[in-house]
Formats: C-alpha cells, sequence, structure tokens
C-alpha cells in the first residue's frame, strides 16, 4: 500500500542505536511552536521551490515536501543499508510528523522490517489510539517517546494536543513492558524554566525505573527559512539556538536521579 | 615524546628543502673514471653504487639513534642525473617554484653546469625513454591521456618482506655464493648473464657493510671526544651496532631498526625508485625482537617508543627526489610515499595485532610528522579495539592513517595467481598499492586518463585542445544511434590507447633492465639471487606492471549524462550538447542545470548512474588486465590518482557531466566533488558496485566533519561503516577530518597553518604546499561533507 513521506535520510547516527536509515513520515496532529518540520504537518503531498546557482545564474528547484511511496518500495530504500545495519547494531527509524498518524501504512512496512531482522525504533509523539498503539507494539524495538511539554494547559498551548491521553499511551507502552526512551525538547522561555523542569521531574519521577533513559534535544532555529517558503507563521522567529553547554545544568539534575540521560539523541 | 625527539623532530621539520650535488658529482665522477669501462651492466651499476657509499659524506645529526643520511645533511635531497638530468631551468623552476620546492644553491649550479650537465647530456635514461616511444605514443603523452612513471624516475613499489629482518648481508652473499654454484654454463644460455648480475649483487651487498663501517668509525671518533657520558655510551653502542647490521641479521630491537635504516638508505642511494622503499608490516617484523627483549627486560615501552620515533624522523629527512614537468603535476608532494603498514593477518590466517602495533599506533599519533605514511590493515578477525584506536587517531585530522581491508588484499594477491603464505605476508604501498611484500617487483607505469577517452570519442577520436586527430575515427558522435554505439566507440578509443601505453612499458621495462640494473635492491626482493635475475629484469617471484586508471567518477556521470538525456529521455541533442561542451557552458547556464542537477549521478547508490561505472570499470579491466609485461608477468588494474586527476582535468574542455574545462576531476574512485547527496553509506555502496577484487587497489576519499567522530558512541559508528566496506569487497577508505572552514583560513593565513596536514588522495601533505587548485577542491569535498553530514 502506499503512504506519505517526506524524506529518506541515510547513515542517521543520531536516531538510535548504530547505523540508521531515518524514515520522515509525512502528517501530524501536534502544532508545536518550534517544529522544524513544518512542511512535514500536514497529510498532503507539496513541492517548495528551492534556488541554485549555476555559472552567477539562479535555478528553481521544485523540491517535494511530501510523497507517495509504495511500501515495498520503500522497504528496498530502507533495505539499501542493511550491511552498515547489521555491522553496526542499527537499524530503521520512523520519525515525522507523527509516524503514528499513517498506522496501516506504517505497520506494513514494519513488518517488513520485523521479518528481515532489522531493528526498528519509533519516534512519536504519542497521540495514537489505544489499537493503533496496541498494534506498533510487536513490531517496535524501540520507541521515542516524546514529552513536549509537563504542564497539561501549556501542553495544549504549545503543541494544540492534550497531554493526558499522551502519558495514558505512555503508561500502556511501560506496563507492556516496551523499551521507551523519553525524548524532551528543550525550548528556551518555553520549558525550561525551574517551575517546568520541576513538573518534569515529578512526571517523569514514578516512571523512572521502567525507561531506558532520556534525551534532551537542544531547541534549533533550523526551520525558519522553511515557515518563510511555506508563507506560515514563525512563532519562534528571532529566538536562537541552544547550545549543547546550555543544557549541562539540566543533564546533571536528572543524572541526580539516577536515569540515563544524554543530549541531543 | 620526550625532549630528544621534540629535538630531533623539530630539526627534520625545519631542515630546508634542497639539493645536494653530492650523489650527482660522484656517479659523475664513477662514470667517467676508467674502471667504468668494459663491464656488464650490473656490475658497473653495483660499482657505481659503491663509489656513492664509499666516498659520500657521513652525516651523524645531533642527538639521533638511528643513523643514515642519503644527503649529507637532512633533507638534502639527491638527484639521480643517469635518469634525470636537470637543466638549468629545471634547477631555476625547482629552486623559486611555489609549490614543492627545493632551494639551490651556487655551488650545486656551479657542478651542474660544469660536470654534471655535460657528461651526462644525450645519455640519461629519460633521454632513451623518450627517444624509443613511438609518435603515437608521444601523442598521447603530450596530450596528457596518460602519464609516464618512469620518465623521471626507476621502477618502485619495493616492499621489504621479512627476510631482511632475518638476514644480514653476509647470510645473502651466502645465498648469491649458493646460486653462482648452481649456474649451469652447459645448458643455460643465460648463465653468464647471471653470474654477473650475482657479482653485481655481492658488491652492492658488501658495499653496504663497508657503508655502515664508516659510520661506525665515524661514531667511535665522536665518542672519543663527547664530554657527554651518556651521549658518549649511545655513540659507543650505535658503533657496535653498526659493526653489527647490515652485515650480519639484528638481534636486539634497536639493531633490527638500523638495519632496516641501512637497507632503506641503499634502495633510494642506488636509485630513485617511485615509490621509495617501505618496511612493509612493520608490527609484524619487529615484534619478535620487541617480544624477546621485553621479556628478557633488556628494553622497556619507553625505549622503544624512543627508538621508533628516531627511526620515524629519519624517514622525514628523505623528501621525495625532485620532480619536473608531467611528473611534478600527477604527484606533487614531498613524501615519498613510505607507507607503514600495521595489523592485518599472520601467513597463517591468524589475527596478527599485537603489542607492537598499538604502541606503533601511539607512535603515529605522537609524531604527526609528513613521513612515514601509515595505513592499518583491518581483517575480519582483528580485534575491534584495534580499530577503533585507529579511528581516533584518524580524528586527530592529518590524514593518517588509512583504513585497508586485509580480506580483499588477500584475495586480490591469491587472484594474480600469488601463493596464499605470500598473500598474506602482502598488503599496500604507495598510496593504496596491492602488493606481495619482499617477493613482488609490482611497477606502477602511468596514471590513466579515462574521461579524456570519451573526450576523445565524442569528437571522433580528435582531441578538441590541439585539433590533432590522436585517437581512431570510430565515428562522430552525432552519427551514433543507441548509447551502445557510443560505449563500443568508447571501448574501442581506450583499447586502443592502452595499447599504445603498454607497447610504451614494455619498451621502458627492456630499457631499464638493459641499462639500469638494481643490484641491491635485488638483493632484498625475493627470488632475484636464487634467480640470478635483477629486480627490474623479471628476478622476483611475481612481476606485475599496473595501469592507474583516473577520473572513474567524471567518465561514469558523463556517460550517464549522455545515455540519460541524449538517447534516452532525448531532451538535448548530442549537437546541442556538444556545442555547448564547445562552449564551456557559456550561454548554455539551464542546459548545465540540467546535467548537474536532474541527471543521475555515481556515488547516490542510484543504478541508472552506479551502472555506466561498472561498464566503464569492466572495459579498463578488459583491455590492461593480462596483458604481458617483458618481465614473466602481466599487466592489470588499480584505480587511484595521486595527484593527477587535477592535471588531466587542465588538459580537457567541459564535459557532459557539466563539469568545466580545466577543472579538476573526480579522484580515485570517489564520486565526482559534491554529486553524492546521500551520505557516506550511499557512497559506498555506489563504489562497492565495481569489483575490487580485480584490482590492485581502488582509493577512496570521505572527508568528514570533527563531529563524526564526537565520542565513543561515534567513534563506533564509523567504525562500523569501515566494517560494513570492506563486508562490500572494498579495497581502501580514507578520512579527511576537518573543517572546511579551518581550510579556508589557512588559505587566506597560509603563515599560520604550517602544519596543517591533510588527505590529498592516497597520501597525506600539508595544505601549504598543494596547489590553489587542489586547496579549492579540497574546500569544495570538504563543505559537501558538511552539509550532507
Amino acid at each position: 500500500m502506499k503512504g506519505i513521506i517526506f524524506d529518506i535520510k541515510r547513515f542517521a547516527v543520531h536516531d538510535g542505536p548504530g547505523i540508521r536509515t531515518t524514515v520522515f513520515l509525512q502528517g501530524c496532529p501536534l502544532r508545536c511552536w518550534w517544529c522544524h518540520n513544518p512542511e512535514s504537518q500536514s497529510l498532503v503531498c507539496s513541492t517548495w521551490q528551492k534556488h541554485v546557482a549555476v555559472s552567477g545564474k539562479i535555478f528553481q528547484q521544485s523540491k517535494e515536501s511530501g510523497y507517495e511511496i509504495d511500501s515495498d518500495k520503500l522497504f528496498i530504500e530502507i533495505q539499501r543499508d542493511e550491511v552498515f545495519m547489521s555491522e553496526s547494531g542499527g537499524g530503521v527509524t520512523f520519525s515525522g510528523g507523527e509516524p503514528l498518524y499513517q498506522p496501516e501504512f506504517l505497520f506494513e512496512v514494519m513488518k517488513l522490517c520485523r521479518d528481515a531482522g532489522i531493528h526498528t525504533v519509533l519516534d512519536t509523539a504519542g497521540v495514537a489510539s489505544e489499537k493503533v498503539l496496541g498494534n506498533s507494539m510487536p513490531l517496535t524495538d524501540l520507541y521515542f517517546f516524546d514529552i513536549k511539554h509537563p504542564d497539561p494547559t501549556l501542553h495544549m498551548h504549545y503543541t494544540n494536543v492534550s497531554l493526558e491521553p499522551i502519558l495514558r499511551n505512555l503508561d500502556r507502552l511501560l506496563d507492556a513492558g516496551k523499551k521507551v526512551q523519553i525524548r524532551v525538547p528543550v525550548i528556551p522561555g518555553i520549558n525550561n524554566g525551574p517551575e517546568q523542569i520541576e513538573k518534569l521531574k515529578n512526571l517523569l519521577i514514578p516512571r523512572l525505573e521502567r525507561i531506558e533513559g532520556i534525551d534532551f534535544l537542544p531547541f534549533h532555529a533550523t526551520g525558519g527559512h522553511k515557515y518563510q517558503a511555506l508563507q506560515m507563521e514563525n512563532r519562534m522567529n528571532g529566538i536562537p539556538s541552544m547550545k549543547k553547554e546550555e543544557l549541562s545544568d539540566l543533564l546533571e539534575e536528572f543524572e541526580g536521579l539516577g536515569v540515563k540521560v544524554s543530549i541531543g539523541g | 615524546m620526550n625532549e630528544r625527539i621534540k629535538r630531533l623532530r623539530q630539526a627534520s621539520l625545519d631542515a630546508p628543502n634542497c639539493l645536494s650535488a653530492e650523489r650527482a658529482l660522484l656517479v659523475t665522477e664513477f662514470y667517467k673514471s676508467d674502471a667504468a669501462h668494459g663491464i656488464s651492466a650490473p656490475v658497473m651499476r653495483a660499482m657505481a653504487f659503491r663509489y656513492i657509499l664509499s666516498n659520500k659524506l657521513i652525516c651523524i645529526n645531533p642527538d639521533e639513534l638511528i643513523v643514515g643520511e642519503r644527503g649529507p645533511a637532512p633533507k638534502a635531497t639527491s638527484t639521480y642525473p643517469e635518469i634525470n638530468l636537470h637543466s638549468m631551468k629545471d634547477l631555476e623552476i625547482l629552486h623559486t617554484r611555489e609549490k614543492v620546492s627545493f632551494c639551490v644553491d651556487e655551488e650545486f649550479r656551479k657542478v651542474y653546469s660544469e660536470k654534471v650537465i655535460p657528461f651526462w647530456s644525450g645519455k640519461t635514461n629519460r633521454e632513451r625513454i623518450f627517444g624509443n616511444m613511438a609518435s603515437e605514443w608521444l601523442a598521447a603523452y603530450d596530450a596528457g591521456i596518460f602519464t609516464e612513471f618512469q620518465e623521471q624516475r626507476a621502477p618502485g613499489h619495493t616492499v621489504a618482506g621479512e627476510k631482511i629482518f632475518r638476514k644480514g648481508m653476509l647470510d645473502i652473499i651466502d645465498d648469491i655464493y649458493l646460486a653462482e654454484r648452481a649456474l649451469d654454463f652447459m645448458n643455460d644460455p643465460a648463465a653468464y648473464d647471471k653470474r654477473e648480475e650475482l657479482r653485481a649483487m655481492e658488491i652492492a651487498a658488501r658495499a653496504l657493510i663497508d657503508f655502515a663501517e664508516r659510520y661506525a668509525v665515524k661514531l667511535d671518533r665522536m665518542a672519543q671526544m663527547e664530554t657527554d657520558l651518556i651521549r658518549k655510551s649511545e655513540l659507543h653502542q650505535m658503533a657496535e651496532i653498526c659493526r653489527r647490521v647490515p652485515a650480519r641479521a639484528p638481534q636486539t630491537f634497536h639493531e633490527a631498526l638500523q638495519h632496516y635504516w641501512f637497507v632503506h638508505v641503499g634502495v633510494i642511494t642506488e636509485m630513485n625508485p617511485w615509490d621509495s622503499f617501505n618496511p612493509g608490516r612493520l608490527d609484524q617484523h619487529l615484534y619478535p625482537f620487541f617480544r624477546k627483549e621485553m621479556d628478557e627486560g633488556t628494553l622497556t615501552k619507553e625505549k622503544a617508543i624512543e627508538l621508533l620515533q628516531s627511526f620515524w624522523v629519519k624517514f622525514n629527512n628523505h623528501p621525495s627526489p625532485p620532480k619536473v614537468g608531467v611528473t611534478a603535476q600527477e604527484s606533487n608532494t614531498y613524501t615519498d610515499f613510505a607507507l607503514i603498514n600495521l595489523g592485518g593477518v599472520k601467513p597463517d590466517g591468524s589475527d596478527a595485532v599485537n603489542e607492537l602495533s598499538y604502541l606503533l599506533l601511539d607512535v603515529i599519533e605522537e609524531m604527526r610528522i609528513l613521513q612515514p605514511s601509515s595505513m592499518v590493515q583491518v581483517s575480519k578477525k582483528n580485534p575491534e579495539g584495534f580499530l577503533r584506536r585507529t579511528i581516533k587517531i584518524v580524528k586527530t585530522g592529518f590524514g593518517q592513517p588509512s583504513l585497508f581491508n586485509t580480506d580483499a588484499i588477500v584475495q586480490e594477491l591469491v587472484r594474480q595467481g600469488k601463493s596464499l603464505i605470500d598473500a598474506r605476508n602482502g598488503g599496500a604501498s604507495g598510496c593504496v598499492e596491492t602488493g606481495a611484500f619482499g617477493t613482488e617487483a609490482y611497477f606502477l607505469t602511468g596514471y590513466f586518463n579515462l574521461p579524456k577517452i570519451l573526450e576523445l570519442t565524442l569528437h571522433n577520436g580528435r582531441d578538441p585542445r590541439s585539433g590533432r586527430q590522436l585517437g581512431l575515427q570510430t565515428g562522430e558522435p552525432t552519427q551514433f544511434t543507441s548509447y551502445d554505439d557510443l560505449l563500443d566507440a568508447f571501448q574501442r578509443q581506450l583499447n586502443y590507447f592502452i595499447d599504445i601505453k603498454i607497447r610504451g612499458n614494455n619498451t621502458i621495462e627492456r630499457i631499464f633492465a638493459t641499462h639500469m640494473p638494481v643490484p641491491f635492491l635485488s638483493l632484498i626482493i625475493d627470488d632475484c639471487v636464487a634467480n640470478g635475475l635483477d629486480y627490474v629484469a623479471g628476478g622476483a617471484r611475481y612481476n606485475t606492471s599496473y595501469i592507474q586508471g583516473v577520473g572513474l567518477g567524471s567518465v561514469t556521470d558523463s556517460l550517464t549524462a549522455l545515455k540519460a538525456h541524449v538517447f534516452e529521455k532525448q531532451d538535448i541533442g548530442m549537437e546541442l550538447l556538444l556545442e555547448a561542451m564547445r562552449h564551456n557552458f557559456e550561454g548554455y547556464e539551464e542546459l548545465r542545470y540540467r546535467l548537474l542537477y536532474e541527471t543521475p549521478k555515481y556515488g547516490n547508490d542510484d543504478d541508472n548512474a552506479d551502472k555506466q561505472a561498472v561498464q566503464v570499470f569492466e572495459r579498463f579491466f578488459d583491455a590492461v588486465d593480462g596483458k604481458p609485461n617483458t618481465r614473466g608477468g602481466v599487466h592489470r588494474i588499480n584505480l587511484l590518482p595521486t595527484t593527477s586527476h587535477v592535471y588531466f582535468g587542465s588538459v580537457m574542455g567541459a564535459m557532459p557531466d557539466g563539469r568545466q574545462a580545466g577543472m579538476p576531476l573526480s579522484e580515485g574512485i570517489s564520486p565526482v566533488q559534491g554529486a553524492d547527496v546521500h551520505g557516506p553509506t550511499a557512497v559506498i555502496k555506489s563504489v562497492a558496485k565495481i569489483d575490487h577484487l580485480r584490482t590492485g587497489g581502488t582509493l577512496l576519499n570521505q572527508k568528514f566533519s570533527p563531529d563524526f567522530f564526537a565520542d565513543e558512541t561515534a567513534i563506533g559508528k564509523v567504525a562500523s561503516l569501515v566494517r560494513g566496506y570492506f563486508r562490500l569487497d572494498g579495497h581502501h577508505i580514507q578520512f579527511n577530518v576537518v573543517s572546511a572552514d579551518t581550510l579556508r583560513k589557512a588559505q587566506e593565513m597560509p603563515e599560520h597553518y604550517r602544519d596543517l596536514i591533510v588527505r590529498v588522495a592516497g597520501y597525506s601533505d600539508y595544505f601549504n604546499d598543494l596547489g590553489k587548485d587542489l586547496q579549492d577542491e579540497i574546500i569544495r569535498r570538504t563543505e559537501h561533507a558538511e552539509v550532507t553530514g
């Protein structure tokens, strides 16, 4: 069957163990202010224009930011780097967008991967029905599970979805004994104040023993030109990227809780 | 690094690259003397060798532990007028050129103009070579279709095997006597020639012993005068060592290094072989000495490191002999390509990594000097820790060590007919060239410009640069009705020029065999002594001649563009494309845009492009592989460029891949600079589609920004990338770890980046010593790596 993806990145070395191929699926129910793939939000095929200079002349290049691909064809793309995956203990990572937004397509590809012995990471924001989440479990070796904001009200404000069902899904995965790595985007002025950090701690402490670890992902101001190209409002306009070093206090604080913490995936 | 090594290293770095007239003068004196008349060529060469070693200045540098200089001082570089006579104009160029210059003082010029040039004019091997080449060879050479390694250098790729660490010169002389006794004057018409060769070998062997004795005498004298008691005892000990080696087989670690070094100086004094000379599998050869002395308590790790570092400095003191003309362009560097091999497998096929392998990695990391080059052989049997330790040195960004696939090297050698044991004792020398160490004479004969063949094909055999008809008339390209027509024409042109090159090679081999035998080097490489035959005349156990293909990426992308646009989509007419190429795409920017951005490119794991690489590879292989040389061996291919991809690009017009006139070609088997946009795994998958096992070496350059090596996890991933490539039978991979920003700063303020070493192509060089075009090319490659990274 066909699905919509917007990129395949090979030699992705920050998206899980080993050398991985990351598939970015189109479409996402969240509207995070800091989204750096805004072109991936709506589940449609679209193009955007890139400018390329050749001998001083400027040419417009049409870039697909969402294109249909058959699950078999996608699997062939994933398999291309199998030799590196097996040498490195790597595999495939499904990211997005929100991969669970196209569950049938996703699961068909994931089944092919499972049968080929390719390790799978599902990078999800946790917005899915109980049934869809349940169906993903036998096909997923490791979840990357995002906690965008620890405060229910602000979560709704900054992402346009509520936190509560996300936490329910997290617990379902943990209850089922799945491996889950928590990922927290650190957004200056939005979720990195002392009060919010305290809330995050409180949220995670009861679950600490069952998670693999926490990744803090520093904010990158990389989406700016895309917002412009898409004629969308960039609500993080003018806010600079965070440096890894700015997260060192956070790192220490959470390491103090006895959990494995890393920065930047 | 201790204080002594710091001083030795600094002195070597600070020594100016100069020409020394010493050798040229001595060899001229000898050839003029009565002694040089009425004797056979090998005996004459041996006597010339002896004359140089008996009369040259004995140079012992302050503090040093390993002695022996080719010239009268570090980096005082010899010339070889019997091979290539530099004119006064050449000397001026060498003296003043911006890159890889050699200072030439008044004294040198005087000696050259009064003694050397008058004697050697008209008698050099270079003149013999050019005088014997067919007109089509000369035309092709002038057009930049191929280069000729032997026009200024002697045949090389000489790597020591285990023998020289087991045998002294006296032991080898015993072998000579055995071979002499076995001569059959009744039945063997070559018996006389063999006896002359064996006599020459004995003269050469004894000359090296006497040379070491001269060192011993001088060391004794220095010891007497020395007031520092520690140094005094060192000098005494060094004198003793020079009296034992190279006459007898070395017994200690120090002796083994000194023994090798005398042999090295012997090889590079006798002749200027390309590449210089190489101890090969150093961790294997030295380990027995290391182990024994460590167990007996007569050697400490610190002492071993100090000796190895002293040894390293000796290599750095010996720049490549000066090159001029095309040869300077194809290999513009001071490095003389001594490539230390570590790791790999033992003769029984088991893991060869030992304690000394790690110690040598420490030495490489700490020394950070241009010479010697270093490489690590990685077999599937070698431990992960060894590979990771290596990658941590690669991370420091001076382009060494490079990484080689032992399991591929062994299969390459076995396919060529080497015994499994000889193959496992082999490795890579020079840039990436596969060889059976100690048993093979493998000559690199010249770079071959594959894209130029396509350019000629697209002009019905005419060179658009000169307008001359160089190739066959394979038809006007506008008359080709299919891609296969084009490919057939390309193949005919390729075969035509390869045959020209091979006929030239076979002539040049005989010129060397007749006029320039190397009896000293013949002592080192088996089975020259047993066969009574010189190294250049087929005396070695294995005798291979290589032609090095250059520009695989460029020719592939050009063929793909023609196939896709002219013959399949038919959206660009052949006429229009040729017209755009004639105009260097000026006024054809839209067309060039489509060639650059709307055409499949090699290096992206896309069969639509990579198929053409395989087609070129197979045709190149068929044209060369198995064609006989004159030494009982055959021709083989490998794919590496040194710096010839820049030279070859400079003789070419615009090409269908969108490359503009004069720009460098792609290097090694790497994709065209900037054409690969799907990261390193896609590059590796693409380049692994050609059959590396049927080559004698391929070169893949990958530029990585430093953050790829950020931590242990990242290093593990790079290690897996290497292992993955090697599982696909890849031969070699090297990483340049440096940011484009750094390089650009270095270009602006070269004075602040005098120590910046980058990987060029199969070797590292000082960034400052590269031409601006090559610098620019490396910056482009680096930027690209950062973007796709």
